[in-house]
């Protein structure tokens, strides 16, 4: 049963409007009439006018449609007229942000904030752009201002945060460290075996898997495996306390946020990184000892005499320190995005993500770097 | 069928976190329609209770009956529709940071009501003007101030014209005059919409304002010490809650 009855009449170029819904309408009732609304041929049509002697009382229901209906018409560019606006009802209206102007008719009283043009996109990446660059020179610098603090006053690092992110990034990745540098190895010489033994040649498979895992694969694997679970956890660390606004608090009471928050995590991972690397490379051999020597008809000895030949002193300092290298890089870069990021929830997964990704590009990066200039 | 005077009924209860007791032997009734205030020290558990009631957390021992039904032993699918006829305060606020606050609002009318997407969003707006945040519909939570946080969460708590609001210190963090205002609002909302309304508070002048009934909880005997009219409650023989009521020393 209806005891209401939107009433549209035209008129020359436009349409009067009369008998709005009422809080006693239901839902359903109130949903009818907005489709009637958007139901109207609009064609032609340049103003719309509101008549609302009728307006049986003033609540949210009533408003909030007649808000809804003369938003729908702005938006078509239809002007609105608001006939017999009472001063109760207009004051509602002012709420929702409608107001009648002198001639009449409604205008809205605020402007949507993000108006997105080509312009303004560029303007703020650029910005954002520069931005970002100055954070990394204000973080680097401010990091670098912070080690040499310590390697005066070493007393004054933060030993037990070190200490518990030790813990956290390196005896707790030994497990998967050991399972992934395994396989990595075996697969290798799986597939030295297969290929080089096509030559006859499937000897030099402890060479192949001794040197590619110590030179340059055990660094990576457990590089990657640290970004996974300790560059992250880094990131969204940070930045949960920013949500929470503790990093504020943090520089109000004067507490630095590269002492208190970087160095202990960016110390741990430079600990314990070549520590799991060399434990990761030993893996690794021992995977392509035990498919080399099951697989072909290598035995052990000759496997291991191959492997301890071919590997020289100066290619384990190289593993080690390139882990070192991307210790830095990622328990830098993780820091500053968790530093850098927006403080909502939707910020903490983004600085995850991009704790991780950059991590990966700055670590392939190193990488190639540091290859070419440890070999030339 | 007769309608049950009393909205909520509490009876017997133990709450606490963890087999952590926080507190005893809870005995209380809200009538419907009446405005209920809990009072209590800072760490005294009234959040605690108002977690409860809502069906967060179950309770170590006795019954919690909302609207006749003991929500203790309610499922998650019953939870979800009880929760659809209550609306809820956080002492934080507990905004979705990842919307802006006119999507908080609409979060419920969308998900719950077949309303045009429209209207809904006008209707927030409305809701948010009642608050006094017309024109900040498109600030994301970490863009406002916290009294305003604080309102914006009651406009999302009254999007659904719940029978039952539940307000964890809806004041805290609100200048006199908007806690004038709020304390309008909530009668308005008892007065005109019939609502229930539970409420955290400690002020004082608003309590006498507006509450019909309060209980006092006090954190070393762990359980209701008064409970009655707010005015009879003040001439309580125990000195305590005298001084906690008339704010001496
Ligand atoms: N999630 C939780 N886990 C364990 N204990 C809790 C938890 N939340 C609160 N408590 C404990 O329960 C007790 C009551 O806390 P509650 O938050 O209910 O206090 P309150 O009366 O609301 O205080 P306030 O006025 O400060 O908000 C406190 O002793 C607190 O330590
Ligand atoms: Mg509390």
């Amino acid at each position: 049963m209806k005891n209401f009855n939107l009433n549209i009449s035209y008129f020359e170029e436009g349409l009067e409007l009369s008998n709005f819904p009422s809080s006693a309408e239901t839902d359903e009732e109130i949903t009818i009439c907005y489709r009637m609304i958007e139901g109207i041929e609009l064609k032609g049509i340049e103003e719309v006018v509101f008549d609302l002697s009728r307006i049986p009382g003033t609540d949210l229901k009533t408003t909030a449609f007649l808000d809804s209906a003369i938003r729908f018409f702005m938006r078509k560019k239809i002007k609105v007229k608001l006939n017999n606006l009472s001063s109760e009802l207009s004051k509602f209206l002012l709420k929702t942000g409608i107001r009648r102007d002198a001639t009449g008719y409604a205008t809205l009283l605020f402007k949507p904030r993000n108006d997105e043009s080509f312009f303004t996109n560029i303007g703020e990446s650029t910005l954002k752009f520069f931005k970002d660059a100055a954070n990394l020179f204000y973080f680097t610098g401010d990091l670098f201002y912070t080690i040499c603090k310590s390697i005066r006053h070493p007393s004054k690092v933060k030993w037990r945060e070190t200490f518990y992110y030790m813990d956290k990034a390196g005896t707790d990745a030994i497990p998967i460290v050991l399972l992934l540098c395994f396989l990595l190895g075996a697969i290798l010489a799986f597939q030295g075996i297969v290929q080089m033994g096509k030559f006859g040649l499937s000897i030099y498979t402890a060479n192949l898997v001794g040197l590619s895992i110590v030179k340059e694969l055990g660094a990576l694997m457990v590089a990657m495996i640290c970004v996974g679970r300790a560059g992250s956890a880094f990131a969204s660390e940070i930045s949960t306390m920013k949500v929470n606004e503790e990093i504020d608090a943090m520089k109000t009471m004067g507490l630095e946020i590269s002492s208190f928050l970087v160095l202990p995590k960016m110390l741990a991972l430079i600990l314990v990184m070549p520590l799991l690397t060399v434990v990761g490379n030993v893996a690794g051999i021992i995977g392509g000892m035990a498919v080399g020597t099951l697989t072909s008809d290598i035995t052990l000895s000759e496997y291991y005499l191959r492997t301890i030949s071919s590997l020289k002193c100066f290619d384990v300092f190289e593993s080690i320190f390139k882990s070192a290298i991307y210790a830095v890089l990622i328990s830098g870069i993780s820091c500053l995005r968790g530093i850098e990021a927006e403080k909502d929830a939707k910020g903490v997964g983004h600085s995850a993500t991009s704790a991780v990704v950059s991590s990966i590009f700055l670590i392939v990066v190193a990488d190639s770097i540091i290859t070419v200039i440890l070999n030339s | 069928m007769m309608k049950n005077d009393n909205i909520v009924t509490v009876n017997g209860l133990d709450i606490g976190y963890d087999e952590n007791l926080v507190l005893k032997d809870i005995n209380f009734s809200v009538k419907r329609g009446e405005i209920f205030a809990i009072l209590g020290g800072s760490g005294s558990g009234k959040s605690t209770i108002l977690k409860h009631m809502i069906g967060l957390y179950k309770p170590l021992k006795g019954e919690i009956i909302i609207n006749g039904k003991d929500i203790v032993k309610f499922e998650e699918s019953e939870l979800i529709k009880l929760n659809q006829h209550i609306g809820v305060l956080y002492q934080s606020g507990a905004l979705f940071s990842s919307m802006n606050i006119l999507e908080n609002v609409m979060l419920p009318l969308r998900e719950f009501t077949e309303l045009p997407p429209e209207y809904t969003a006008s209707l927030s707006r409305a809701k948010l003007g009642l608050v006094g945040l017309s024109g900040f519909e498109d600030y994301y939570p970490h863009e406002l101030s916290g009294g305003m946080k604080k309102r914006a969460a009651i406009a999302r708590a009254l999007a659904l014209n719940p029978d039952i609001l539940f307000f964890d210190e809806p004041s805290a963090g609100l200048d006199p005059l908007t806690s004038i205002e709020l304390d309008d609002l909530i009668l308005e909302l008892k007065n005109e919409l019939g609502t229930t309304i539970i409420i955290v508070t400690h002020e004082l002048e608003s309590i006498f304002a507006i509450a019909d009934t309060i209980i006092v909880l006090d954190q070393n005997k762990k359980t209701i010490v008064a409970h009655g009219e707010p005015h009879k409650v003040r001439e309580s023989s125990i000195s305590w809650v005298r001084k906690f009521l008339n704010r001496s020393r």
